[in-house]
């Protein structure tokens, strides 16, 4: 199940990004247009040379007013197993950057995530301790968003392997 | 003994306090009228088998430790060739959208299929990667299908059917967390499949929630059907044979008052209706205009010099009482039902011997305020039969019967031996039948024929090896629960190779763990409802899940049933438990059952009705002609059910019995009453047959017209229910003619 368990890791902090997607139209408002349902379709994998796996996620999201942050939760289904996942991510002064914490109810643990955003791509960087001891892996999540569409795509670099590469995109539309 | 007078009291009452009785019964009526949409359904399938049986009460445990009745919800995919990848695709997203379903616990599928991490060439992957290439899925799922995995890969060799299970929480527990799952969609599993319509594909919902929604839709149907064709049928024939619209009304109009009121008894028990039950307000219907058929024709072979409150009158004290004692055995007949231990028949035992009462009362009442629209001026002939479709027909009706009046007089009479001894042939060829048929109650028969439920349940039973589960527990308190533990599983899957057999044992050695109970963390990843199924909390517990069809499915599945249990008992297991076990074991319970209600019935209404004649030696003369149909009835079973006895047959012959004696009760009365007019046995046989044998025969013929109507039921059950009650009629009717008179001649029975 280790394998799993990253894809897993790696599947949620995907899928928790979308929180933190700019509005192309609003420099500081845009995480309100990130509130309400979004249904996710595509595939992630465990590490860069392993088989791409079909994955599918909804999430619901809501903001709060007075902090501007974002608060999300929602689910991930993928071969033989579905999972929670939940996170909050609030905008940084100047209205570029961003910077919040994943939560993984399943025990993964707590982790940063922060990135910049230009026009309507944002970029977002993580660095994880995977479990039982299969070192860090650093990666980044890149979001484009067009107006109820949301694309984003993943890579990875695991120290422990050596290997790089991409690890997952999911297509999120608007329920 | 009751004096007519009391046991006619409600007609009477009526007869000097109309208006009150009018509104009485208007009042009555309107309350149930206005309470029939408010009649519920049972959607609860389990219900039906469960009794008060120690395996019952085990089961009732182990769903209070569960939180609620287990279900599952299923889907059978199927395409006319094998699946594209296009089709694998949608498929796939509609398999894993389910994980997003209320209440869905995991969601097992060909999606869900994942390698080992140990295996050589696709360690840890899923079965069905994210990009399609059906030669490589064809190389992914023989390398699966190799290694024998738990579960079976859902998916049929030619590739063109598939099957999603999905295990759901009880509701109770459902009710109970709604409020904290807030990430939950809120969408129930149906909702989800109407956003993925497959296009191309044939997609069936089937499991205990869906077979339950499919048989209350086609209950409804059938309370249509059965009431408005039966009812049509019989009121037509009726006029035919009363000679007269009015007459055919002061019949059917009691009779549907009566049938009313029974269906306002479901109301006040709170009694839902099932497949069992409903056909309680037909019965009584045909019951009641068979017993108005009397009343009816005794009225109008009155002397009309008479007042016409005197003809009512007497009309009240002579065919009253023959009713009510008609009404008392079918209320016995209903009644000897609750023998069993089962909640549904103890209903339908309660709500057929009540609403049988209540019809009486209704009757007695109905036909007296509505008996004036027989009235005919002094001297003038009444209706007779045909009439109303011109001379030549009550002619023609009238010479068919007088011939046929005088056969059976004159055979009864002359041929005694003969009759006598061919009775006691067909009885004994009739027992022989019985004894070679077999107690049978499958849940499909619950179902109509043309259910795609059904279909779809037959499909997976023969395809996939079935969606209901046995949960064999196994004691890991001791050193030697864990090896017990593998010698059950192991010995389950040797006896049912075919089928999915998921336990602690089969987890372990597929993910490659130690040898022994894992600790919670090593499961971690299996989902929380599986594993609830797997370990009690305490972990004292261990169960074996095995998917398998229902046990009556055919008689290969029953033996492989009873191979599970034995072999898993033999092994070592504590208890089987789950709806299979009740459906194999209760379920037939339930017949043999009901054989001894059949039994008791039969019995104990002859003996009333003996009582009730001052005369011990009628029991006998009305146990054979009133048995001997019952067992040629059985024969049809043979010939409709391919020899399989279930619960709705024997109920069928329980009821029958009660509903067919009444025309010995009618035949009996009038030859009584003739003898003590003062005519000789010759003579009193012969105006009883004459006379009575001309009602019990428009009866008859009435009843099963009506009873006609269940041959139009998608329900097989249904079906041969009526069948075998028409049957039943039939042959009790050319009994009562010629086996009863003959007997009755009999010195021993005077």
């Amino acid at each position: 199940m280790d394998a799993l368990k990253n894809m897993i890791l790696l599947s949620a902090l995907t899928c928790f990004c979308l929180v933190s997607v700019p509005s192309p139209s609003l420099a500081d408002g845009f995480l309100e247009q990130l509130t309400g349902t979004w249904v996710g379709k595509g595939w992630a994998r465990q590490e860069p040379n392993t088989a791409k796996e079909a994955i599918r996620c909804r999430l619901t999201n809501k903001t709060e007013a007075r902090s501007g942050t974002l608060f999300a939760n929602g689910k991930c289904a993928a071969a033989g197993k579905s999972f929670k996942i939940n996170g909050q991510i609030q905008p940084l002064s100047g209205g570029k950057r961003y910077q919040g914490r994943w939560t993984n109810p399943d025990g993964i643990g707590s982790i940063p995530v922060s990135g910049r955003r230009q026009e309507n791509k944002l970029t977002l960087s993580f660095t994880a301790n995977l479990p039982d001891d299969k070192g860090q892996v650093t990666g980044q999540i890149i979001w484009i968003v067009d107006e109820n569409i949301v694309k984003l795509s993943s890579t990875g670099a695991f120290a422990k392997t050596g290997q790089s590469g991409e690890l997952g995109q999911i297509l999120f539309t608007r329920r | 003994m009751i004096s007519r007078a009391i046991i006619v009291a409600p007609g009477l009452a009526t007869l000097r306090y109309r208006r009150t009785a009018a509104a009485l019964l208007l009042i009555g009526l309107a309350l149930c009228l206005w309470a029939l949409p408010s009649l519920r359904f049972d959607n609860d399938i389990q219900r039906g088998f469960l009794s008060d049986s120690p395996r019952s009460q085990v089961y009732r445990d182990f769903v209070g430790d569960m939180g609620g009745s287990p279900q599952v919800a299923v889907l059978l995919i199927e395409a006319n060739q094998p699946f594209s990848a296009k089709d694998y695709e949608a498929i796939r997203d509609l398999a894993l959208d389910l994980e997003f379903a209320d209440r869905v616990e995991a969601v097992l599928s060909l999606f869900s299929a994942r390698f080992p991490k140990t295996h050589a060439l696709y360690p840890g992957e899923a079965v069905v990667p994210a990009e399609i290439d059906l030669d490589d899925l064809d190389a992914r799922f023989t390398a699966y299908t190799a290694m024998a995995p738990p579960v079976r890969l859902p998916l049929t060799a030619d590739r063109t059917t598939t099957l999603i299970v999905a295990p759901l929480s009880p509701k109770s527990t459902e009710a109970k967390t709604s409020e904290s799952r807030t990430d939950e969609t809120g969408e129930s599993v149906s909702e989800i499949l109407q956003t993925h319509p497959l296009p191309g594909l044939r997609m069936t919902l089937t499991g205990e929630a869906a077979i339950a929604a499919d048989m209350v839709d086609n209950l409804k149907q059938e309370m249509i059907v059965l009431n408005t064709i039966g009812t049509a049928l019989s009121f037509g024939l009726a006029i035919l044979l009363l000679g007269s619209l009015r007459a055919a009304l002061v019949v059917f109009l009691p009779a549907v008052a009566g049938a009313l009121m029974s269906m306002g008894l479901f109301m006040a028990l709170q009694y839902p209706i099932t497949l069992l039950n409903v056909i309680i307000p037909v019965l009584i219907l045909l019951l009641g205009a068979a017993d108005g058929f009397h009343l009816v024709m005794h009225l109008g072979k009155q002397d009309n010099a008479k007042p016409w409150s005197d003809r009512l009158k007497t009309t009240l004290l002579d065919v009253g009482p023959a009713n009510a004692l008609t009404s008392l055995t079918t209320a016995i007949g209903f009644g000897a039902v609750s023998v069993s231990q089962f909640d549904q028949l103890d209903e339908l035992a309660l709500l057929g011997a009540l609403g049988v009462g209540l019809s009486y009362l209704v009757l007695l009442v109905a036909f007296t305020l509505l008996a004036p629209l027989l009235k005919t001026p002094p001297h003038q002939q009444t209706a007779s039969p045909g009439a109303s479709l011109g001379p030549w027909l009550s002619n023609l009706l009238q010479a068919l019967w007088s011939g046929a009046a005088a056969f059976c007089y004159r055979h009864s009479a002359r041929s005694t031996r003969i009759i006598l001894i061919l009775s006691l042939l067909l009885t004994a060829l009739g027992t022989w039948s019985y004894m070679e048929t077999r107690a049978w109650f499958p849940l499909y028969q619950n179902l109509p024929d043309n259910s795609e439920v059904r279909r779809a349940n037959r499909i997976i039973e023969d395809e996939f090896g079935g969606f209901f589960r046995i949960w064999t527990t196994v004691d890991l308190s001791d050193d030697t629960g864990w090896q017990r533990l593998r010698d059950v599983t192991e010995a389950i899957r040797s006896e049912a190779p075919a089928q999915s057999v998921v336990s602690l044992t089969t987890l372990v050695d597929w993910l490659g763990l130690e040898d022994r109970l894992p600790d919670k963390d090593a499961l971690a990843d299996v989902p929380d409802g599986l594993m609830a199924q797997l370990l009690t909390p305490d972990r004292q517990t261990a169960r074996v899940v095995t998917f398998v069809p229902e046990p009556m499915h055919d008689l290969e599945s029953l033996n492989r049933h009873d191979r599970i249990e034995h072999a898993a008992f033999q092994a070592g297991a504590d208890s089987n438990i789950g709806f299979p076990v009740i459906l194999r074991h209760d379920a037939l319970m339930v017949v043999s059952q009901l054989g001894n209600g059949l039994i008791a019935a039969c019995l104990i209404a002859s003996l009333v009705v003996a009582a009730a004649f001052r005369r011990p030696g009628l029991t006998i003369c009305l146990l054979l002609p009133n048995i001997l149909p019952l067992l040629i009835a059985a024969m049809l079973v043979h010939v409709m059910n391919a020899g399989q006895l279930n619960p709705p047959s024997v109920l069928a012959l329980t009821v029958a019995f009660g509903i067919a004696i009444d025309d010995a009760i009618h035949f009996t009365n009038r030859y009584l009453l003739e003898r003590r007019a003062g005519h000789d046995l010759d003579t009193a046989l012969r105006l009883t047959i004459s006379d009575t044998g001309w009602v019990m025969t428009a009866t008859t013929l009435t009843i099963c017209i009506g009873l006609t109507a269940t041959q139009f039921s998608p329900f097989g059950t249904v079906r041969l229910f009526g069948a075998m009650m028409a049957v039943t009629f039939l042959i009790a009717l050319l009994a009562d003619l010629l086996l009863l008179p003959a007997l009755l001649r009999k010195k021993w029975t005077h």
